[in-house]
């Protein structure tokens, strides 16, 4: 070891902040180098003399002088008791907000992709065509789009992720559909998709689309899937479709108005929430 | 004692002012000698450790005792003063002299430590703790920080780090040319140094 780095480890050992194998190399090195030990000696003296710096008294009117400041700092404490909590609600509440917020907008989402991809005019020029995508969802992720231009829509069985979504689905068929499909009826059931293969339900999808397999309105995994609830068995007898006028531009467009707004919301709460958070730990 | 100051904290959190004068009293003495190492003079030291008490009565709400009381205060207090310090010298920031100096390189201490608040020791300890002190205010604050936390704190590395919010290995840097500098001077001071030593022994322990 070189005396410049010995030199460098002379603080670290003085303050005890220095490592076992580099201490020893340090005194093994200061045993043959005097002008070393003299200047580590030298250190440690100083080092010792200034933590040996007297105590200087308090002057004796110290708290009388602060007690007036500190009870102006009292009315402070008071009203800002739930400083703490304040804070955490400061900067909890917007985030739980936006959660809130984004839960439904995915919830939107979820129960109402077809409106965002209105095909009214395009179904009534082409009845074959897509009049709506419909992801079925497993554990949120979606394992097959497919598209309902078949002709044939009688006993089938479409899982989607809740009722509601089941229900908006029937509703929208209903409305905006290709005019010449009658179907006799569309049995609507709630199951739980959990624990059912991802692979199993793509084979059904594709039997459905392929139409080569009568699906009958059990669910082909009973043992997979949850209990029922009461949404279940939603039954809905069609009458023939009435035409229906089409959807008015505003109400085309509320939904994704809607969305807009809420992603707006949402960015708005977010960066409140990010600024309460900058502000708190500034 | 724990207990009794806890029930002291809780009081004072309520905003009982008896409560924390009573629950501080204990700590003021070392709050304000920190401040005087730290700013080298007497004034500025009242004024920094008020504010420091300050902040700490104004902060008690968020103290939940995760670390020992006397640990977070000297804290806060460690804040307050480097606070004021780079504050005061923000002209210095970046200045890598460890030395406050004039136009002409010579050393100036900033701050004039004075005797007339000194406790009534032996005139030999109280010139060689005048001269030290001098020596400190003439450090550039970075560096004076690192010392005093290290020295009158005796903040870990890690802990100075944190405070001043530079790496360990500048900690490091910064007390071992801090320690050289000051020790050069003693040396080329001659006498003091006799003394400084012979004080440092006497202390031994």
């Amino acid at each position: 070891m070189r005396c410049h780095q010995a030199q460098d480890l002379f603080s670290p050992y003085i303050d005890g902040f220095i490592g076992v194998r580099q201490k020893l190399r340090l005194e093994k090195h200061l045993r043959d180098c005097p002008d070393c030990r003299l200047e580590l000696d030298q250190l440690s003296a100083l080092s010792a003399g200034l933590q040996a710096l007297p105590m200087m008294p308090l002057p004796e009117d110290f708290m009388l002088e602060l007690r007036p400041k500190l009870l102006a700092a009292l009315p402070e404490i008071i009203t800002e008791k739930p400083l703490p909590r304040r804070n955490f609600t400061k900067f909890f509440q917007p985030l739980a907000a936006a959660a809130v917020i984004v839960f439904c907008f995915f919830s939107l989402l979820n129960d109402n992709y077809q409106a965002f991809f209105p095909k009214t005019s395009e179904s009534e020029a082409n009845s074959s065509s897509t009049f709506a995508r419909i992801n079925v969802i497993l554990n949120e992720t979606p394992v097959k789009a497919f598209d309902r231009s078949l002709p044939e829509v009688s006993n089938q069985t479409f899982y989607t992720k809740t009722a509601d979504a089941g229900a908006n689905m029937i509703d929208d068929y209903y409305e905006n559909g290709p005019e010449e499909i009658e179907p006799e009826v569309i049995a609507f059931e709630e199951r739980s998709t959990r624990g059912a293969h991802v692979d199993t339900i793509d084979d059904v999808l594709h039997d459905i689309v392929a139409g080569s397999e009568e699906i009958s309105s059990e669910p082909p995994l009973t043992p997979a899937y949850g209990q029922t609830s009461e949404a279940d068995n939603l039954s809905i007898t069609p009458s023939p479709p009435a035409p229906q006028p089409m959807l008015t531009f505003w109400e085309r467009a509320a939904k994704p108005l809607l969305f807009s707004l809420l992603s707006l919301a949402i960015i708005y709460l977010l960066a409140q929430g990010y600024w309460a958070w900058r502000r708190k730990t500034a | 004692m724990p207990l009794q100051e806890d029930e002291l904290i809780q009081r004072a959190k309520q905003g009982n002012i008896e409560a924390f004068e009573e629950l501080i009293g204990k700590y003021q003495q070392k709050i304000y000698n920190t401040a005087y190492r730290m700013v080298g003079n007497y004034h500025d030291a009242l004024d920094i450790s008020q504010e420091a008490i300050i902040r700490i009565y104004k902060s008690l709400g968020g103290f939940r005792g995760e670390a020992a009381f006397s640990t977070w205060i000297y804290h806060i207090t460690a804040n307050a003063c480097r606070d004021e310090l780079r504050r005061k010298y923000r002209h210095f920031e970046g200045s890598l002299d460890e030395w406050i100096s004039d136009d002409e390189g010579n050393a100036v201490p900033r701050e004039v430590a004075d005797l007339s608040h000194s406790p009534e020791k032996a005139l030999d300890e109280q010139e060689v703790a005048l001269y030290l002190q001098t020596l400190i205010n003439q450090l550039n604050p970075e560096y004076r920080m690192a010392m005093v936390m290290r020295e009158q704190m005796n903040y870990s590395y890690q802990e100075i780090a944190d405070i001043l919010q530079i790496s360990i290995g500048t900690v490091k840097s910064r007390i071992s040319r801090a320690r050289k500098i000051l020790q050069e001077k003693i040396l080329a001071d001659g006498e003091h140094y006799v003394k400084v030593l012979r004080l440092s022994g006497n202390k031994e322990g």
